[in-house]
């Protein structure tokens, strides 16, 4: 496919839509999601709030038809997800795990490559093309200089980078990602975040992404859902949703919220 | 470990090299043996093999002895050893992708003990007979192989929706409940013990063009199988949902990749026996050569397997003739301190970097 990156990762105004998506599975006693609707509109990055165990990576497995979803539980672009063939979704969704499972000494570079197949037929090489946005895939998150590096010899920082790295590359209209700061130092937390604040703003992408640092998701996020034991506490504007009422019955936790140059600071202080 | 990538001359060079080395490995072990015959012979004799070459030429005054040697005994003989140990080496390195585990083996998937039951029952209770080349024992092995692949995949759905665990473990209980009943005939059958016991053990004494033929035509439809999927299998060492997250049909792969390997699994014991440790040291040696991308690892190991064992079976038929030593054995013996050797290499190299 020849395309540049950027006309390849132009919204086409598709949505993620979540209706009424429920799951218990049988061992479990209460549902693990309950009644979710949300409609993750293009354009946006989207917070997905919640303390543990409150739903929201299952959520996104539910997204990613990891799991097997109820029809017409969660449509994108207006389509099933499971009527999806896998290649057909990878084009459209990309995804940043917690942890990634790689066991196989590729380099970082044959790793960040991985995520042109779905662009592939089955007797095509890397090309120009592939190397080109893979290239720039490293760059953006500064693992350029690691690209010959055996993936499994990265530190965990370094390799959340690279899986980043890889969701870029796949040149998807949306990135869903599951903690994706958790392993990195504040340096790259901001410059992470930031790249895809930016290419949300210049309308290249939309993310979804499961974040418990406050701070970051007021200063990059403008879209938020609350959840708590599988429920949507509340969801809309990051402003609307973050309030000291919300979050702290949420995450039985007091806080202060401090403002300084327009922005909201939250400070956690005594658990409930 | 930080490292240069691989160059393409760098894998030609190492697929070339493989290659050249696996053509002089046949002609010279096609030479050797009983009556040897000089190299120079066996070349001629092993090109006239080959379509569009002017045979006569190519065969003037070489002994009728010697080409009868070659084309009847040896030559079917050696390229059944290559096949047989090319088949299992990739087999190994699709298996070992599945699993995610540089220690998978065909074995585990139980066809190899499915196979062994097979011959052992058509030799314990004598069923001996050839049909237009194709012995009874070789019959029973391939059948034994079949039955017990469809038992495993049948248990594994039952037992378990999740499909890999389910298939290992469905291998291994149906593998150990075989090789009971494999011992319950041979304590059965005491006469017919050792004639049991050395077909496990493995050999290519058996080997016929009828043979050749066979494992040729399994072997190239398992390996193209294997490298249509070598992409995916890259992929799948992310885990399933990672390789379904960029675009993998993570069940179609699995479905394919397990299917074909039991069928080149099967072939291969049926017309051997048990030959282990080709399939986890060939695959781990080409690792450390050219890198974990199937695309590459599966050639070369193709490659690697079939000189290999091809130089087992020349040790087993020359160390001690007339009698055999069992080739199984062999490729434990040479195989197993080779192994470690490269363990405590590969430990040594990280240490210093």
């Amino acid at each position: 496919m020849a395309m540049n990156e950027s006309s390849v990762s132009k919204s086409t105004g598709s949505d993620i839509e979540v209706k009424a998506l429920t799951y218990q599975p049988g061992t479990a006693r209460k549902p693990i999601l309950s009644e979710v609707f949300y409609t993750f509109s293009e354009g946006h990055m989207t917070a997905l709030l919640g303390p543990n165990g409150s739903g929201k990576t299952t959520l996104l497995k539910h997204i990613l038809a990891q799991i097997k979803c109820p029809e017409n539980a969660v449509l994108i672009d207006g389509k099933d997800t499971n009527d999806y063939v896998p290649k057909e979704r990878s084009r459209k969704i990309s995804w940043v795990p917690q942890n990634s499972n790689g066991d196989s000494a590729f380099s970082v570079e044959e790793v960040v490559l991985m995520a042109r197949y779905p662009y592939k037929g089955t007797w095509d090489g890397d090309s120009e093309e592939d190397r080109k946005i893979a290239e720039d895939a490293m760059r953006t998150v500064g693992v350029l200089e690691l690209r010959n590096r055996n993936f499994l010899s990265l530190s965990g920082g370094e390799r959340q980078r690279t899986l980043i790295a890889r969701a870029l590359a796949q040149t998807t209209p949306w990135i869903l990602l599951d903690e994706p700061t958790s392993n990195l130092d504040i340096k790259h937390q901001i410059a992470i975040m930031d790249v895809l604040h930016k290419r949300v703003e210049k309308g290249d992408l939309s993310v979804v992404v499961v974040m418990h640092d406050f701070n970051m998701v007021e200063r990059f996020c403008d879209r938020a859902i609350l959840l708590k034991d599988g429920k949507v506490v509340s969801k809309g504007e990051t402003r609307d949703v973050m309030t000291a009422d919300q979050i702290s019955s949420v995450y039985e936790t007091d806080f202060d919220i401090i403002e300084k140059d327009g922005r909201r600071f939250f400070f956690p202080k005594d658990v409930k | 470990m930080k490292k240069e990538p691989l160059k393409k001359s760098t894998l030609t060079l190492t697929g070339g090299s493989l290659l050249l080395l696996l053509v002089i490995v046949v002609i010279w072990a096609s030479a050797v043996g009983a009556v040897p015959v000089p190299f120079a012979q066996s070349a001629r004799i092993v090109l006239a093999k080959l379509p569009f070459v002017n045979k006569e030429k190519l065969l003037e005054g070489i002994p009728n002895a010697n080409k009868l040697i070659i084309w009847n005994i040896r030559l079917p003989r050696v390229l059944l050893a290559g096949l047989v140990g090319g088949g299992l080496a990739a087999a190994g390195v699709v298996m070992q992708a599945l699993f995610r585990n540089p220690l998978a083996d065909p074995q585990v998937l139980g066809i190899s003990s499915g196979a062994a039951f097979g011959a052992a029952v058509a030799i314990a209770f004598g069923i001996t007979f050839t049909v237009s080349g194709i012995s009874s024992i070789w019959m029973f092995a391939f059948a034994g192989a079949m039955l017990t692949m469809l038992l495993v995949f049948r248990v594994a759905r039952i037992a378990t929706s999740r499909s890999v665990t389910g298939i290992l473990l469905a291998g291994i209980a149906c593998s150990s409940m075989l090789t009971a009943a494999i011992t319950l005939l041979m304590m059965k059958k005491r006469d017919r013990l050792e004639h049991i016991y050395l077909w496990m053990l493995g050999s290519f004494s058996s080997a016929s063009w009828i043979k050749v033929g066979f494992m040729a035509i399994v072997l190239v439809g398992a390996v193209l199988c294997f490298t249509i999927l070598g992409r995916d299998l890259d992929l799948l060492s992310f885990g399933d949902h990672e390789a379904q997250s960029m675009g993998v049909s993570v069940k179609r792969t699995r479905t394919i990749a397990v299917v074909a390997t039991s069928l080149l699994v099967a072939a291969s014991v049926s017309v051997s026996g048990i030959i282990g440790f080709v399939s986890l040291i060939i695959p781990h040696i080409m690792r450390l050569l050219v890198g974990p991308k199937n695309r590459r690892l599966i050639p070369l190991s193709l490659l690697g397997g079939a000189i290999f064992m091809i130089l087992c079976d020349l040790i087993s038929r020359t160390a001690a003739p007339p009698a055999e030593v069992a080739v199984g054995a062999i490729t434990q013996v040479t195989g197993a301190p080779f192994f470690l050797y490269l363990l405590w290499k590969e430990r040594r190299r990280e240490e210093r970097d």
